[in-house]
């Protein structure tokens, strides 16, 4: 008997994030619970959450540990990476997009490179905001709870 | 990565919620246990991570159990608090209530 699978490109995503000593389990309990009925974007979200709770754990790595491992620098600089590379790309589209019709192409030369920086300061802004807040947490009170994912 | 002496609200949690499933307490129930108690959605993905580093400091042991179809042929993990683990929730909780002794701002109002 074949069972119906979840969103094929999340489970991608759960497979490549989800490295820990349970991950197989954790895989598991979401389709285990997809299949009793919960949605695909249930499913999609905790997939997002498996990213968010990868990305901290690699963060944490590398900014608290005294001698960071070569796998957790790797880690952070695809991290870094993806950032400046996600603003990149949507500042100049969103240049395009708002702009192509109304500029010359001497303008649009300008507008894009003023994109590019403007995306690397945001992405800069973005890192810098994202170690800042992953240093080592405070002791936990019941005042203190989380908005949306409890970490 | 830096150890920490004390748990963080969601370890504490998730001992709990062991704790009151007992013999079933696998990833899927304790994130419905803390759901429904909590009123919050739990990412499953930090649950584990979390029950990953509460196993490394000893608070918490785990057994697989069978693989099934409607689970990918994935077993599950089943967790128990050990006898450390009930001693650090019983050190956390007397801490709040410490704390929380005698303020008038956690008192229940009348309305």
């Amino acid at each position: 008997m074949t069972h119906p699978l979840p969103p094929p490109l999340a489970t991608w995503m759960l497979r490549r994030l989800a490295t820990g000593l349970h991950s197989e389990a954790l895989e598991g309990d979401l389709l285990e619970a997809w299949h009793s009925g919960r949605s695909d974007a249930w499913y999609w979200g905790q997939a997002l959450g498996a990213l968010r709770v990868r990305t901290r754990k690699a963060l944490l790595t590398a900014v608290d540990s005294e001698m960071p491992s070569v796998g957790s620098i790797a880690d952070l600089a695809l991290w870094i990476a993806f950032g400046i590379v996600g603003c990149f790309q949507l500042c100049v589209y969103a240049s395009f997009f708002f702009c192509w019709t109304s500029l010359s192409n001497s303008d649009l030369g300008i507008f894009i490179e003023g994109s590019l920086l403007g995306g690397t300061l945001i992405g800069a802004v973005a890192i810098a905001h994202a170690i800042r807040t992953t240093r080592p947490r405070q002791p936990c009170f019941p005042h203190s709870m989380p908005s949306l994912f409890v970490t | 990565m830096r150890e920490r002496d004390y748990l963080s609200q969601l370890e504490l949690m998730i001992l709990l919620a062991v704790l009151r499933i007992r013999e079933n307490a696998y990833g899927m129930s304790i994130a419905r246990e803390i759901e429904q108690r909590s009123g919050r959605e739990v990412a499953l993905a930090g649950i584990y991570a979390a029950l990953e580093r509460l196993e490394e400091k000893g608070l918490v042991r785990s057994a697989r159990g069978a693989p099934t179809p409607e689970r990918g042929g994935k077993a599950r993990i089943y967790f128990d608090v050990t006898a450390t683990g009930v001693k650090a929730v019983r050190s956390a909780h007397a801490t709040f209530s410490r704390l929380s002794a005698g303020l008038k701002e956690l008192k229940p109002t009348t309305s």
